[in-house]
């Protein structure tokens, strides 16, 4: 099986790195992390670390959910309507080794994105951290707190994150007929996706009817809550103030709802007419 | 050698809904059909007649309405059968990015090749299909023939019992469709089954054993070539050097025979024959 | 795998899914900020509830308090309203909650002397009601912050700051600057600031008790002995005239009346 998913896999990798769109956001997103330099110039004090990282991740957040849901789209698209899964498909290829193989190289190029983000905002970091600390121990300040380890951390979680964002896309693809559909719908289930916590935390309320409680209920076991993968400022700035134990439990949870959603899109795919 | 014919449809039947009121548009229309093993094949017809469809529906690409199939003797289209089957589908695009080699070795992986073998059945596939040479090049600068038969190689790479060839002359010209029949003649030659999917009808003639016409999702005939085309009422024979004497005198002993003679001609040579000639020698 | 098989696979895994993500969020949402209705309504006004609500916040709160910090610059007023809206869209930044009770505290008062024509025109009175006000204001702020911010020990410092140098409220001040002490990481000063603020407002023996009982639990085993906190101490227990036997024991390192040096 894996003799079959893993070049599906390389050759849809390389695909998405030729692509245009990809180059453009990951340079777009590396500008604009690089683009936070020229804030020292405000006196912050020990807040500069804070507007550096809180930029780097805002940058990753929002483009790397753009890039989640257009490119799996685009790359599942690209062989449907060129036709090249027809030549794929007509080979002992199975519809769930097509699909895993998409989803593999479209999630390799995520983590290069997310793992190249994550590595210019860790070296802008290391570049004005001592300069800041320095200026803080000068004015009496506490010292700042930057846990390196805590942004490899997040970049693995929003690796996670990409990946679940991408598995949903896949699935949705696999149900749509267009393109346009696809990318529309996967943007509004991301959208779902980072406000699942407002009913999590609804549903921790006891005020709630058994009705409104059975819907929220469904709401947080459908959607995954991408909003808790977010712990990029805690994680790097205030590494103590985060749970022991959390990172697992949130792979752990994008890996399940991945797994979800790459299973509902080959239930949806195997009987999709080529 | 096992006699199970390669493809059999049996009452096979597609529907598709199309637009938004989902109106039922029948495609293939309760074909029966056997296509036995070792032989070329044609499947005739035109445009939208439901050829393809039927060769998608034996692929397992698309679900039958009705009916039933089986591909070298596999009722499900499975992907065990499927690793016996070469398929070139109509109209082929490949990765633009990858080079001619890299496309044939993907499509090898995809059909099991084992690693070491690899290499050989590569190379071997793109010999077949005339394209050693320009196997280093993406697949992105060839041209429309280029891209058919390396369209070919990658359906022959892993040495499949039965090769389904969709429309593999469209837009080719003359020479590149000469050569594609001669590897299809090859193919045949080694033992294969070739499948050939065409509208172009002297290209079917001069490499098929059989053939099949659907019209309209269904089959209207289907048969030995030679049996098909023979008219047994009628007769032809070609002389050279007649005299318009000697022409009258035979047409006379015909007459006086009981035969009645409907039309005297000039042979004609065929376009392409002449194409060929003339321009032997020049490739892609 | 069959159609029935994954489906059954489909829902195990899509309750095995919400109950792991029930766990994590229990985990992660402490290191969340959390955002109350006021909150929303306030963002909403600056149309920028969608952002806030995906997970923006932090980015939206830094923007929000660089738009405040150019219009403190300019010493316009308007820059309090951002600075609020920063503050509670990303609450657990302690140097906004700082900041902002720094600008309101320190400077508004400043601006509303000078645009009511100056130090020499605005009476005495009525600079030190301006000062009282805005002191007032910056505490209130600083309430707020203490309990969502990361380092609540900075802000109840800056309060102490505040009631000492503003509003002139001895008591006030050493209240705050307990309260620092007695949240860390504080500042080592915090529990001598109570005691000098304490006897300042003439409760000496208040300010002994205190001072004395943190000293004996927390400082004299601190490798110097807090010499400080004990020179204060010992210059109380002269001037209250204690007994020896109810001094602190002299330590190995005291020389004379090295305290009143």
């Amino acid at each position: 099986m894996l003799a079959r998913i893993l070049p599906i896999a390389r050759v849809t990798f390389l695909e998405a790195l030729r692509q245009r769109f990809f180059g453009f956001l990951l340079v777009l997103a590396l500008a604009l992390t690089l683009a936070s330099l020229p804030l020292k110039a405000i006196d912050f004090g020990n807040q500069e670390l804070k507007f550096l990282a809180d930029l780097g991740f805002g940058v990753m957040l929002l483009l790397g959910s753009v890039l989640a849901v257009v490119l799996p789209a685009q790359l599942l698209y690209a062989e449907l309507d060129n036709r090249t899964a027809l030549t794929l498909l007509a080979k002992p290829v199975g519809r769930a080794e097509f699909l895993l193989g998409k989803f593999l190289g479209a999630w390799a190029v995520l983590a290069v994105f997310a793992v190249a983000v994550a590595a210019l905002l860790g070296a802008i970091l290391a570049l004005r951290e001592p300069e800041v600390a320095a200026r803080a121990a000068r004015l009496d300040l506490a010292p700042p707190e930057l846990s390196f380890p805590g942004l490899a951390a997040h970049a693995l979680l929003q690796v996670a994150r990409l990946g679940v964002v991408a598995a949903l896309t896949l699935m949705i693809g696999a149900l749509a007929r267009t393109f346009l559909y696809t990318v529309v719908v996967g943007a509004m289930a991301v959208l779902a996706g980072q406000l699942v916590w407002i009913a999590q935390e609804a549903l921790r309320r006891p005020d709630h009817g058994a009705v409104a409680k059975g819907a929220l209920w469904v709401s947080t076991h459908l959607f995954p809550n991408l909003q808790a993968f977010n712990l990029g400022e805690a994680l790097v700035l205030a590494p103590g103030t985060v749970e022991a134990g959390t990172v697992p439990w949130l792979l752990l949870s994008g890996a399940t709802y991945l797994l979800l959603f790459l299973l509902l899109g080959w239930l949806a795919f195997r009987r999709r007419e080529i | 050698m096992t006699t199970t014919p390669a493809i059999t449809v049996e009452g096979l039947t597609k529907d598709f809904r199309v637009g938004l009121r989902g109106l039922k548009l029948r495609a293939v229309d309760n074909l029966t059909l056997s296509i036995p093993r070792g032989q070329v094949y044609g499947l005739l017809g035109p445009n939208g007649c439901g050829k393809s469809t039927t060769l998608k529906i034996v692929l397992g690409l698309v679900a039958p309405t009705a009916g039933s199939f089986s591909l070298l003797g596999d009722a499900a289209a499975s992907a065990a059968a499927r690793a016996r089957v070469g398929f070139l589908p109509e109209a082929p695009y490949f990765h633009r990015f990858l080079s001619g080699r890299e496309l044939v070795r993907y499509c090898a992986q995809l059909s099991g090749v084992p690693a070491p073998a690899m290499d050989g059945a590569v190379e071997r596939a793109l010999a077949l299909a005339d394209m050693a040479e320009a196997g280093a090049r993406p697949v992105g600068t060839y041209s429309k023939g280029m891209l058919q038969r390396i369209g070919l190689a990658q359906a022959v790479v892993h040495d499949p019992e039965l090769v389904i060839l969709d429309e593999p002359t469209a837009g080719v010209d003359p020479v590149g469709s000469g050569a594609i029949g001669r590897m299809i003649r090859r193919m045949r030659d080694e033992g294969r089954t070739v499948v050939l999917c065409s509208h172009l009808l002297g290209q079917v003639e001069e490499v098929c054993d059989r053939v099949a016409i659907m019209d309209r999702g269904r089959l209207v005939l289907e048969g030995r070539l030679d049996e098909v085309l023979a008219r047994r009422d009628r007769h032809q024979i070609t002389v050279e050097n007649l005299s318009p004497a000697a022409r009258e005198a035979a047409e006379a002993a015909l007459a006086a025979a009981g035969a009645r003679v409907v039309g005297v001609d000039h042979p004609r040579q065929s376009l392409e024959d002449l194409f060929r000639r003339m321009v032997s020698g020049s490739r892609d | 795998m069959g159609a029935r098989l994954g489906i059954v696979l489909a829902l195990a895994l899509a309750l095995a899914a919400g109950s792991v993500a029930e766990s994590a969020w229990s985990r992660a949402r402490r290191a969340v900020p959390e955002l109350r209705r006021a909150d929303l309504e306030l963002t909403a006004g600056q149309g920028a509830l969608l952002g806030v609500l995906g997970g923006f916040r932090p980015l939206l709160a830094d923007l929000t308090w660089i738009r405040a910090y150019v219009r403190w610059e300019r010493r316009d007023r308007g820059c309090e309203a951002l600075l609020r809206l920063a503050c509670l869209l990303d609450p657990h930044a302690t140097a906004f909650w700082e900041n902002r009770a720094n600008m309101v505290g320190l400077d508004m008062a400043h601006w509303e002397i000078r645009a009511r024509g100056g130090y020499l025109k605005v009476s005495p009175a009525d600079q030190q009601a301006a000062f009282h006000r805005f002191a007032h204001k910056a505490l209130e702020g600083i309430e707020e912050g203490v309990p969502v911010a990361r380092r609540p020990s900075a802000l109840l410092v800056l309060g102490g700051y505040l009631s000492e140098t503003k509003l002139g409220d001895p008591l006030r001040a050493a209240a705050y600057y307990r309260r620092a002490h007695e949240t860390p990481p504080a500042p080592w000063y915090c529990a001598y600031f109570v005691g000098r603020l304490l006897k300042d407002a003439g409760q000496t023996r208040e300010a002994y008790a205190y001072l004395r009982e943190v000293w004996q639990r927390e400082l004299s085993g601190q490798r110097d002995g807090s010499p400080t906190e004990l020179a204060f101490l010992r210059r109380i227990e002269a001037e209250l005239r204690l007994p020896p036997a109810l001094r602190i024991p002299r330590q190995e390192w005291e020389e004379g009346e090295w305290w009143v040096r």
